[in-house]
């Protein structure tokens, strides 16, 4: 695991090491492809309704038309799927012991990294929201930092309390081993 | 009844160019922000070859217009 998420991080530092690489929980993609198949079930189920119950659709030309919207739909069914996978593949954080680095993929062609130095760290908070996060142990994370940068959140990410808590004992890490850092 | 199957043709091809400008996006950022190239590369090639067997199913069916 380490070895592939230096393809995210330019460098690890000395004595840094990768602690955790979150991605969010799969149940969220999940329920995108089971609207993508819902939507080819519709496509499917449409034709049948027409080809059964219209008789014009079983001429040559308007049963062309037909089989082309049919191929369309499946296309683009296809296309959202691979969206719904890359923006999957594409948002992970990876915490190692001296930072938090939140890689965002807004949209296909919005990229954002943003680092966080441990050292910096004010306080981190979970959420979990609803019956599906309760249900499959998903939700946010937030953590909040000193000074003016923005707090970050991972968001629908597996087991937030663990992750929070590994977060906490890393800083408790740092506060040892640089104790000039100031306290709370 | 013969300018149905050049616009059927026509409006398909629009159709195409837009999946073409959007998958083409996809799998740029995935090639190109990916953590693993292997991953984005046999996506591609899944990808494509999906698209294409279905584009092609669909030409055949528009020339019959």
């Amino acid at each position: 695991m380490p070895f592939r998420a230096l393809r995210f991080l330019s460098e690890l530092r000395h004595n840094e090491r990768v602690c955790l690489v979150l991605r969010e929980h799969a149940i969220i993609p999940l329920l995108k492809v089971v609207f993508w198949m819902l939507f080819l079930f519709a496509t499917a189920s449409l034709e049948t309704l027409i080809r059964t119950y219209v008789p014009l659709a079983s001429e040559a030309l308007p049963s062309a038309i037909i089989a082309v919207i049919r191929s369309v739909f499946i296309i683009t069914a296809a296309l959202g799927l691979l969206i719904v996978w890359v923006m999957y593949y594409l948002n992970v954080q990876i915490i190692t012991n001296e930072r938090i680095v939140d890689i965002n993929q807004k949209s296909l062609l919005q990229h954002k990294t943003s680092e966080l130095n441990l050292d910096r760290f004010q306080d981190v908070s979970t959420e979990m929201n609803g019956p599906l996060p309760n249900l499959f142990n998903y939700g946010n994370v937030r953590v909040q930092t000193a000074g003016e940068m923005e707090n970050f959140i991972f968001e629908n990410i597996p087991d937030p309390h663990h992750v929070a808590k590994i977060i906490l004992e890393l800083y408790e890490q740092i506060r040892k081993e640089r104790p000039q850092l100031p306290h709370e | 009844m013969d300018t149905i199957g050049p616009i059927v043709n026509l409006i398909f091809h629009l159709f195409m160019g837009f999946v073409i400008l959007m998958s083409g996006t996809a799998l740029f950022a995935l090639l190109r922000f990916g953590q693993s190239r292997l991953v984005g590369v046999l996506t591609a090639i899944f990808y494509i070859a999906l698209v294409s067997s279905l584009y092609s199913q669909a030409l055949l069916i528009i020339n019959q217009i």
